[in-house]
């Protein structure tokens, strides 16, 4: 009996001690997550001035400059355009973490978004001598019911990959079409690929290929994580096909259906 | 006559950047460093459009413009809100308060913040 009283005691020390294991784990998750975003906000100012400065050099606001300069500003100007884009993936991440990631749908023309995104693209990619095509649908798609500005960063964060990890000469396709009950999104790639092993952990927070980290540098591995976060939120599946030093090609679906959308209001 | 912006925004650099870029196109600018001088140079100037920022020191720009709405000598002028807040729900108050556009500073150039300050003027 008294041995059995002990034992339970002993067993209410631990599960409150896991108790308080687990509040001060997201307690200290809810402060880092704070300060990400507390951090992420505070450089936004910063670099939107230089990006508004760097513009107005490159349009001739402070007189003339000569190539070389002018070079030299074009590149300052793309290091700092990247860095907005992580200070937002950033922001978007902790967003997501919190459950605050606001979705907002309305019907939406997704060939026009897809377009705009691709569009968007054009000039890195023929900087990179990548060949870049959108295959159009061969009919017109019913407008979907999706929030359109986070579903063009997911479409954003897929080719960003795509162009930013195959080399010249290669290729990127993106098509869209009309499945049975939804639109088929892919963008197919001739560049480096994902390493078998680390196929699944693609979609983790902050996980980066051992590959995509040798080409390049930059980055924080949030892209996917995003992505995958505002198919799913939106109903859909998104997957991926990959072979390492042949290409990847990524999919995602979105239902036709209104009402599919999980929305969530702050 | 040329018309006059007045520009409320706390970033000095930022400032002075938007500010040269409308004097190149002959607006005439008046400037405030924060919610408070906005006020005080929105009453006295009556100016043609403000372009107004948000995060400001003391008054924050969502009250600038609610006071704004509030006085009728006040509530016709054009407020362009520029910003570094991006939520929707920031600019969908924003635009419920009454700001005719909402600009989020890392997405726009200082040249577009004049495009969208010409297309608001007509």
């Amino acid at each position: 009996m008294l041995k059995n009283i002990k034992k339970a005691k002993k067993l209410k020390k631990k599960t409150d001690r896991t108790k308080a294991t687990v509040s001060q784990r997201k307690m200290i998750e809810s402060k880092q997550s704070e300060f990400v975003s507390l951090t992420a906000h505070q450089l936004r100012t910063p670099l939107s001035v230089i990006k508004g400065a760097l513009r107005m050099l490159l349009d001739g606001d402070f007189g003339e400059m000569t190539t070389e300069q002018r070079d030299c500003i074009e590149k300052i100007y793309r290091s700092n355009q990247r860095m907005v884009a992580l200070v937002d993936n950033l922001l978007d991440a902790t967003r997501i973490g919190e459950g605050r990631y606001c979705y907002k749908p309305t019907p939406v023309q997704i060939e026009n978004t897809v377009r705009l995104v691709v569009d968007s693209f054009k000039e890195e990619a023929k900087r990179k001598k990548i060949k870049l095509e959108f295959k159009k649908p061969k009919t017109k798609l019913p407008k979907v019911k999706v929030d359109q500005g986070k579903i063009r960063i997911a479409i954003n964060n897929l080719l960003d990959n795509a162009i930013r990890y195959t080399p010249a000469g290669g290729e990127v396709t993106v098509s869209l079409k009309r499945g049975k009950k939804e639109i088929e999104f892919s963008v197919k790639d001739t560049g480096a690929g994902i390493p078998k092993s680390q196929k699944e952990h693609i979609f983790t927070k902050f996980f980066r290929g051992t590959n995509a980290v040798r080409i390049e540098t930059e980055g924080i591995g949030l892209g996917l994580f995003i992505a995958k976060n505002i198919i799913e939120a939106h109903g859909g599946k998104i997957w991926f096909e990959s072979k390492e030093n042949k290409g990847t090609t990524f999919h995602f679906t979105l239902p036709m259906q209104a009402g599919k959308v999980k929305q969530i209001d702050n | 006559m040329a018309k006059t912006i007045l520009i409320v925004e706390d970033d000095k650099f930022l400032r002075e950047l938007i500010v040269r870029k409308l004097v190149q196109e002959d607006f005439k600018v008046s400037e405030a460093v924060d919610g408070e001088e906005g006020i005080k140079k929105i009453k006295e100037e009556k100016p043609d459009l403000v372009l107004l920022d948000l995060i400001l020191p003391g008054i924050d720009g969502f009250e600038v413009l609610a006071r704004m709405k509030e006085a009728s000598s006040l509530s016709s002028i054009p407020v362009i809100i520029l910003s570094n807040l991006g939520q929707k729900d920031d600019v969908e108050k924003g635009l419920k308060m009454g700001a005719i556009d909402y600009l989020i500073k890392a997405h726009f150039t200082p040249g577009e913040i004049i495009e969208k300050v010409k297309a608001a003027l007509g």
